[in-house]
Protein backbone atom coordinates (compact mmCIF):
# COMPACT_ATOMS: atom_id res chain seq x y z
CA UNK A 1 0.00 0.00 0.00
CA UNK A 2 1.29 3.45 -0.86
CA UNK A 3 2.61 5.32 2.20
CA UNK A 4 0.82 8.52 1.17
CA UNK A 5 -2.55 6.77 1.63
CA UNK A 6 -1.77 6.76 5.34
CA UNK A 7 -1.33 10.51 5.34
CA UNK A 8 -3.88 12.15 7.58
CA UNK A 9 -4.85 8.88 9.28
CA UNK A 10 -1.67 8.06 11.18
CA UNK A 11 -2.67 10.21 14.16
CA UNK A 12 -5.97 8.32 14.49
CA UNK A 13 -4.18 4.97 14.40
CA UNK A 14 -1.58 6.02 16.97
CA UNK A 15 -4.18 7.51 19.32
CA UNK A 16 -6.23 4.34 19.02
CA UNK A 17 -3.31 2.07 19.94
CA UNK A 18 -2.18 4.28 22.82
CA UNK A 19 -5.75 4.50 24.13
CA UNK A 20 -5.68 0.77 24.96
CA UNK A 21 -2.59 0.99 27.15
CA UNK A 22 0.42 3.27 27.60
CA UNK A 23 3.24 2.07 25.38
CA UNK A 24 6.69 3.04 24.12
CA UNK A 25 7.50 3.79 20.49
CA UNK A 26 8.68 0.35 19.43
CA UNK A 27 5.63 -1.34 20.97
CA UNK A 28 3.28 1.15 19.29
CA UNK A 29 4.89 0.57 15.90
CA UNK A 30 4.87 -3.17 16.47
CA UNK A 31 1.11 -3.02 17.15
CA UNK A 32 0.59 -0.91 14.05
CA UNK A 33 2.53 -3.45 12.05
CA UNK A 34 0.73 -6.49 13.42
CA UNK A 35 -2.79 -5.13 13.22
CA UNK A 36 -2.33 -3.79 9.69
CA UNK A 37 -0.74 -7.08 8.65
CA UNK A 38 2.25 -5.16 7.31
CA UNK A 39 0.06 -3.10 5.00
CA UNK A 40 1.70 0.24 5.76
CA UNK A 41 5.15 0.47 4.20
CA UNK A 42 6.59 3.53 5.88
CA UNK A 43 9.93 3.98 7.64
CA UNK A 44 9.54 3.27 11.35
CA UNK A 45 11.52 6.38 12.27
CA UNK A 46 8.88 8.59 10.71
CA UNK A 47 6.32 7.49 13.33
CA UNK A 48 8.24 9.25 16.11
CA UNK A 49 7.75 12.76 14.69
CA UNK A 50 4.01 11.99 14.66
CA UNK A 51 4.16 10.92 18.31
CA UNK A 52 6.01 14.13 19.19
CA UNK A 53 3.43 16.15 17.31
CA UNK A 54 0.62 14.48 19.25
CA UNK A 55 2.44 15.28 22.46
CA UNK A 56 2.97 18.90 21.43
CA UNK A 57 -0.79 19.08 20.74
CA UNK A 58 -1.51 17.74 24.25
CA UNK A 59 -3.17 14.52 23.03
CA UNK A 60 -0.57 12.24 24.61
CA UNK A 61 1.82 12.66 27.53
CA UNK A 62 5.13 10.86 27.91
CA UNK A 63 7.20 9.65 30.83
CA UNK A 64 10.70 8.20 30.87
CA UNK A 65 12.06 5.16 32.66
CA UNK A 66 15.24 3.07 32.58
CA UNK A 67 15.09 -0.29 30.82
CA UNK A 68 18.22 -2.39 30.24
CA UNK A 69 20.30 0.69 31.03
CA UNK A 70 18.57 2.70 28.35
CA UNK A 71 16.15 5.59 28.58
CA UNK A 72 12.66 4.57 27.47
CA UNK A 73 9.82 6.99 26.78
CA UNK A 74 6.29 5.72 27.29
CA UNK A 75 3.25 7.47 25.82
CA UNK A 76 -0.19 7.62 27.42
CA UNK A 77 -3.43 9.20 26.21
CA UNK A 78 -4.58 12.44 27.88
CA UNK A 79 -8.12 13.69 28.35
CA UNK A 80 -7.78 15.91 25.30
CA UNK A 81 -6.41 12.93 23.41
CA UNK A 82 -9.48 10.88 24.30
CA UNK A 83 -11.75 13.61 22.91
CA UNK A 84 -9.58 13.93 19.81
CA UNK A 85 -9.69 10.17 19.28
CA UNK A 86 -13.49 10.13 19.52
CA UNK A 87 -13.78 12.99 17.05
CA UNK A 88 -11.35 11.51 14.55
CA UNK A 89 -12.91 8.09 14.80
CA UNK A 90 -16.27 9.66 13.96
CA UNK A 91 -14.72 11.58 11.06
CA UNK A 92 -13.17 8.39 9.76
CA UNK A 93 -16.46 6.51 9.89
CA UNK A 94 -18.16 9.27 7.91
CA UNK A 95 -15.25 9.37 5.45
CA UNK A 96 -15.22 5.60 5.05
CA UNK A 97 -18.98 5.51 4.55
CA UNK A 98 -18.76 8.22 1.89
CA UNK A 99 -15.98 6.43 0.03
CA UNK A 100 -17.87 3.15 0.14
CA UNK A 101 -21.02 4.86 -1.04
CA UNK A 102 -19.23 6.30 -4.05
CA UNK A 103 -17.45 3.07 -4.91
CA UNK A 104 -20.66 1.09 -4.41
CA UNK A 105 -20.54 -2.47 -5.66
CA UNK A 106 -16.89 -2.21 -6.57
CA UNK A 107 -15.88 -2.45 -2.89
CA UNK B 1 42.52 -0.33 19.88
CA UNK B 2 39.22 1.49 19.46
CA UNK B 3 36.33 -0.74 18.46
CA UNK B 4 34.62 0.22 15.21
CA UNK B 5 31.07 1.57 15.70
CA UNK B 6 28.26 -0.83 14.81
CA UNK B 7 25.43 -0.04 12.40
CA UNK B 8 23.24 1.41 15.14
CA UNK B 9 25.97 3.69 16.49
CA UNK B 10 26.81 4.86 12.98
CA UNK B 11 23.15 5.48 12.25
CA UNK B 12 22.72 7.55 15.41
CA UNK B 13 25.73 9.65 14.39
CA UNK B 14 24.13 10.29 11.02
CA UNK B 15 20.76 11.08 12.59
CA UNK B 16 22.46 13.55 14.93
CA UNK B 17 23.90 15.33 11.90
CA UNK B 18 20.48 15.42 10.22
CA UNK B 19 18.61 16.97 13.16
CA UNK B 20 18.13 20.73 13.36
CA UNK B 21 16.64 21.68 16.68
CA UNK B 22 17.53 22.61 20.20
CA UNK B 23 19.97 20.32 22.08
CA UNK B 24 17.43 19.00 24.61
CA UNK B 25 15.15 17.88 21.78
CA UNK B 26 18.05 16.26 19.95
CA UNK B 27 18.98 14.30 23.09
CA UNK B 28 15.40 13.08 23.42
CA UNK B 29 15.14 12.03 19.78
CA UNK B 30 18.45 10.18 19.85
CA UNK B 31 17.60 8.38 23.10
CA UNK B 32 14.25 7.31 21.71
CA UNK B 33 15.77 6.21 18.40
CA UNK B 34 18.46 4.19 20.17
CA UNK B 35 15.92 2.47 22.41
CA UNK B 36 13.87 1.56 19.34
CA UNK B 37 16.84 0.33 17.32
CA UNK B 38 18.34 -1.75 20.16
CA UNK B 39 14.99 -3.36 20.86
CA UNK B 40 14.35 -3.99 17.17
CA UNK B 41 17.79 -5.58 16.82
CA UNK B 42 17.26 -7.73 19.92
CA UNK B 43 13.95 -8.97 18.52
CA UNK B 44 15.69 -9.97 15.31
CA UNK B 45 18.46 -11.72 17.23
CA UNK B 46 15.81 -13.61 19.21
CA UNK B 47 14.34 -14.61 15.84
CA UNK B 48 17.69 -16.10 14.80
CA UNK B 49 19.54 -13.26 13.06
CA UNK B 50 23.25 -12.57 13.52
CA UNK B 51 23.86 -9.50 15.74
CA UNK B 52 25.40 -7.33 13.01
CA UNK B 53 22.78 -8.33 10.48
CA UNK B 54 20.07 -7.67 13.07
CA UNK B 55 21.41 -4.15 13.62
CA UNK B 56 21.63 -3.50 9.88
CA UNK B 57 18.02 -4.61 9.37
CA UNK B 58 16.81 -2.53 12.30
CA UNK B 59 18.55 0.54 10.90
CA UNK B 60 17.20 -0.05 7.38
CA UNK B 61 13.64 -0.36 8.69
CA UNK B 62 13.98 2.87 10.67
CA UNK B 63 14.50 4.88 7.50
CA UNK B 64 17.24 7.14 6.09
CA UNK B 65 18.56 9.63 8.69
CA UNK B 66 17.95 12.55 6.34
CA UNK B 67 14.30 11.53 5.92
CA UNK B 68 13.70 11.03 9.64
CA UNK B 69 15.42 14.35 10.40
CA UNK B 70 13.29 16.11 7.78
CA UNK B 71 10.08 14.65 9.27
CA UNK B 72 11.05 15.88 12.72
CA UNK B 73 11.68 19.31 11.28
CA UNK B 74 8.35 19.29 9.43
CA UNK B 75 6.36 18.48 12.60
CA UNK B 76 7.77 21.37 14.59
CA UNK B 77 5.40 24.22 15.22
CA UNK B 78 7.27 27.32 14.20
CA UNK B 79 6.71 30.81 15.45
CA UNK B 80 6.71 33.69 12.98
CA UNK B 81 10.15 34.62 14.27
CA UNK B 82 11.39 31.07 13.80
CA UNK B 83 10.01 30.98 10.28
CA UNK B 84 11.72 34.26 9.41
CA UNK B 85 14.95 32.96 10.90
CA UNK B 86 14.68 29.83 8.77
CA UNK B 87 14.03 31.83 5.60
CA UNK B 88 16.95 34.08 6.46
CA UNK B 89 19.18 31.05 6.98
CA UNK B 90 18.35 29.64 3.56
CA UNK B 91 18.86 33.00 1.86
CA UNK B 92 22.18 33.31 3.66
CA UNK B 93 23.12 29.88 2.28
CA UNK B 94 22.29 31.10 -1.22
CA UNK B 95 24.32 34.29 -0.69
CA UNK B 96 27.22 32.14 0.53
CA UNK B 97 27.11 30.07 -2.65
CA UNK B 98 27.09 33.29 -4.70
CA UNK B 99 30.07 34.76 -2.84
CA UNK B 100 32.03 31.54 -3.14
CA UNK B 101 31.25 31.47 -6.88
CA UNK B 102 32.57 35.03 -7.21
CA UNK B 103 35.72 33.97 -5.39
CA UNK B 104 36.07 31.01 -7.74
CA UNK B 105 35.70 33.30 -10.73
CA UNK B 106 38.58 35.39 -9.36
CA UNK B 107 40.78 32.30 -9.24
CA UNK B 108 39.80 31.37 -12.78
CA UNK B 109 40.42 34.94 -13.93
CA UNK B 110 43.90 34.93 -12.43
CA UNK B 111 44.66 31.53 -13.98
CA UNK B 112 43.52 32.77 -17.40
CA UNK B 113 45.78 35.80 -17.04
CA UNK B 114 48.74 33.56 -16.27
CA UNK B 115 48.02 30.98 -18.94
CA UNK B 116 46.61 33.02 -21.81
CA UNK B 117 47.88 36.52 -21.14
CA UNK B 118 46.24 39.66 -19.85
CA UNK B 119 44.69 40.54 -23.21
CA UNK B 120 42.49 37.45 -22.92
CA UNK B 121 40.91 38.70 -19.71
CA UNK B 122 41.08 42.51 -19.89
CA UNK B 123 39.93 44.40 -22.98
CA UNK B 124 41.28 47.85 -23.72
CA UNK B 125 37.96 49.65 -23.30
CA UNK B 126 37.58 48.38 -19.76
CA UNK B 127 40.36 50.46 -18.24
CA UNK B 128 42.06 53.80 -18.54
CA UNK B 129 45.72 54.66 -18.53
CA UNK B 130 46.35 57.64 -16.32
CA UNK B 131 49.84 59.06 -16.78
CA UNK B 132 50.36 62.19 -14.68
CA UNK B 133 53.85 62.90 -15.98
CA UNK B 134 56.34 61.80 -18.64
CA UNK B 135 56.15 61.87 -22.40
CA UNK B 136 52.63 60.41 -22.47
CA UNK B 137 51.19 62.60 -19.72
CA UNK B 138 47.41 63.21 -19.99
CA UNK B 139 46.86 60.11 -22.11
CA UNK B 140 43.84 58.23 -20.81
CA UNK B 141 43.38 55.42 -23.34
CA UNK B 142 45.90 53.35 -25.31
CA UNK B 143 46.27 54.81 -28.78
CA UNK B 144 44.91 58.17 -27.77
CA UNK B 145 46.85 61.09 -29.14
CA UNK B 146 48.48 63.20 -26.43
CA UNK B 147 47.48 66.87 -26.18
CA UNK B 148 49.55 69.40 -28.20
CA UNK B 149 52.90 70.02 -26.58
CA UNK B 150 53.05 66.65 -24.81
CA UNK B 151 53.70 64.30 -27.70
CA UNK B 152 57.47 64.14 -27.77
CA UNK B 153 58.66 60.65 -26.93
CA UNK B 154 55.14 59.19 -26.60
CA UNK B 155 55.81 56.42 -29.09
CA UNK B 156 53.32 53.63 -29.88
CA UNK B 157 55.70 51.14 -28.20
CA UNK B 158 55.86 53.23 -25.06
CA UNK B 159 52.08 53.62 -25.11
CA UNK B 160 51.70 49.85 -25.42
CA UNK B 161 54.07 49.32 -22.53
CA UNK B 162 51.96 51.65 -20.39
CA UNK B 163 48.78 49.92 -21.53
CA UNK B 164 50.14 46.45 -20.67
CA UNK B 165 51.06 47.63 -17.19
CA UNK B 166 47.62 49.12 -16.68
CA UNK B 167 46.02 45.95 -17.98
CA UNK B 168 47.95 43.85 -15.47
CA UNK B 169 46.91 46.24 -12.68
CA UNK B 170 43.28 45.92 -13.77
CA UNK B 171 43.49 42.13 -13.76
CA UNK B 172 45.11 42.06 -10.32
CA UNK B 173 42.51 44.43 -8.89
CA UNK B 174 39.58 42.43 -10.32
CA UNK B 175 40.99 39.09 -9.16
CA UNK B 176 41.71 40.51 -5.71
CA UNK B 177 38.21 41.95 -5.28
CA UNK B 178 36.69 38.63 -6.28
CA UNK B 179 39.01 36.79 -3.90
CA UNK B 180 37.84 39.06 -1.07
CA UNK B 181 34.22 38.18 -1.93
CA UNK B 182 35.17 34.48 -1.92
CA UNK B 183 36.84 34.84 1.47
CA UNK B 184 33.70 36.51 2.82
CA UNK B 185 31.71 33.57 1.45
CA UNK B 186 34.06 31.15 3.22
CA UNK B 187 33.56 32.96 6.52
CA UNK B 188 29.79 32.91 6.02
CA UNK B 189 29.92 29.18 5.27
CA UNK B 190 31.77 28.52 8.53
CA UNK B 191 29.29 30.70 10.43
CA UNK B 192 26.31 28.90 8.91
CA UNK B 193 27.79 25.48 9.71
CA UNK B 194 28.34 26.49 13.32
CA UNK B 195 24.87 28.00 13.77
CA UNK B 196 22.68 25.65 11.76
CA UNK B 197 21.91 23.26 14.61
CA UNK B 198 19.84 25.79 16.51
CA UNK B 199 17.88 26.97 13.49
CA UNK B 200 14.82 25.18 12.20
CA UNK B 201 14.23 25.12 8.45
CA UNK B 202 11.80 27.54 6.89
CA UNK B 203 9.87 24.91 5.01
CA UNK B 204 10.92 26.41 1.69
CA UNK B 205 14.03 24.28 1.34
CA UNK B 206 13.07 23.27 -2.21
CA UNK B 207 12.16 26.78 -3.32
CA UNK B 208 15.43 28.46 -2.38
CA UNK B 209 17.78 26.00 -4.13
CA UNK B 210 15.45 25.89 -7.15
CA UNK B 211 15.62 29.67 -7.44
CA UNK B 212 19.39 29.53 -6.99
CA UNK B 213 19.86 26.82 -9.63
CA UNK B 214 17.67 28.70 -12.13
CA UNK B 215 19.36 32.03 -11.43
CA UNK B 216 22.89 30.69 -11.70
CA UNK B 217 22.04 28.78 -14.89
CA UNK B 218 20.62 31.87 -16.60
CA UNK B 219 23.59 33.95 -15.48
CA UNK B 220 26.02 31.29 -16.74
CA UNK B 221 24.33 31.20 -20.14
CA UNK B 222 24.49 34.99 -20.47
CA UNK B 223 28.15 35.18 -19.45
CA UNK B 224 29.21 32.23 -21.61
CA UNK B 225 27.47 33.76 -24.61
CA UNK B 226 29.23 37.06 -23.91
CA UNK B 227 32.55 35.20 -23.77
CA UNK B 228 31.76 33.46 -27.08
CA UNK B 229 30.72 36.77 -28.58
CA UNK B 230 33.89 38.51 -27.42
CA UNK B 231 36.16 35.73 -28.60
CA UNK B 232 34.54 34.76 -31.88
CA UNK B 233 32.31 37.54 -33.13
CA UNK B 234 34.33 40.49 -31.94
CA UNK B 235 31.34 42.04 -30.22
CA UNK B 236 33.51 43.12 -27.32
CA UNK B 237 36.64 44.03 -29.22
CA UNK B 238 37.93 40.42 -29.50
CA UNK B 239 39.57 40.88 -26.14
CA UNK B 240 38.42 40.29 -22.61
CA UNK B 241 36.68 36.97 -23.34
CA UNK B 242 38.33 35.50 -20.23
CA UNK B 243 36.55 38.06 -18.03
CA UNK B 244 33.14 36.76 -19.17
CA UNK B 245 34.29 33.14 -19.30
CA UNK B 246 35.55 33.16 -15.70
CA UNK B 247 32.18 34.44 -14.53
CA UNK B 248 30.30 31.93 -16.68
CA UNK B 249 32.27 28.96 -15.38
CA UNK B 250 31.85 30.08 -11.77
CA UNK B 251 28.11 30.57 -12.33
CA UNK B 252 27.94 27.02 -13.72
CA UNK B 253 29.60 25.79 -10.51
CA UNK B 254 27.02 27.73 -8.48
CA UNK B 255 24.21 26.16 -10.52
CA UNK B 256 25.69 22.69 -9.87
CA UNK B 257 25.85 23.32 -6.11
CA UNK B 258 22.23 24.58 -6.02
CA UNK B 259 21.08 21.60 -8.11
CA UNK B 260 22.73 19.18 -5.67
CA UNK B 261 21.11 21.10 -2.79
CA UNK B 262 17.72 20.83 -4.54
CA UNK B 263 18.19 17.11 -5.23
CA UNK B 264 18.92 16.51 -1.56
CA UNK B 265 15.86 18.51 -0.49
CA UNK B 266 13.66 16.47 -2.84
CA UNK B 267 15.23 13.16 -1.77
CA UNK B 268 14.63 13.64 1.95
CA UNK B 269 10.99 14.55 1.37
CA UNK B 270 10.12 11.30 -0.40
CA UNK B 271 10.14 8.05 1.57
CA UNK B 272 11.81 5.31 -0.43
CA UNK B 273 11.94 2.40 1.95
CA UNK B 274 9.44 -0.16 0.72
CA UNK B 275 8.45 -2.74 3.28
CA UNK B 276 10.14 -0.84 6.07
CA UNK B 277 7.59 -2.09 8.56
CA UNK B 278 9.03 -5.59 8.54
CA UNK B 279 9.37 -5.98 12.29
CA UNK B 280 10.12 -9.54 13.39
CA UNK B 281 7.33 -11.38 15.10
Amino acid sequence: MRPDLLKGHLDLLLLSIISEAPAHGYAIIDQLHRRSEEAFALPEGTVYPALHRLEDAGFVASTTSRVDGRSRRTYALTGDGRHALAERRQEWLIFKGAINAVLGEQV
Amino acid sequence: MTEAPGPIDSYLDQLLAALRCEPSRIRRILAEAEDHLREAARARIDAGAEPMEAEREAVAAFGPPALVGARFRATRTQSAGGLLLGVGFELAMLATVALLAIGLSGGILFAFGELKGTRFVVRDESFTVVVPFGPCAFMTLPGEQPPPGHGAGCTPEYQQQLADGARTDELTRDALLRAVAGAAGGLMAVGLLLSRRGIAPAGVSRVTPALGAAGFTVLALILLFAAYDAHTLGGYGREGAGMWLSGGLAALAGAAVCTAWLARAVRVSVPRVPGAFALPR
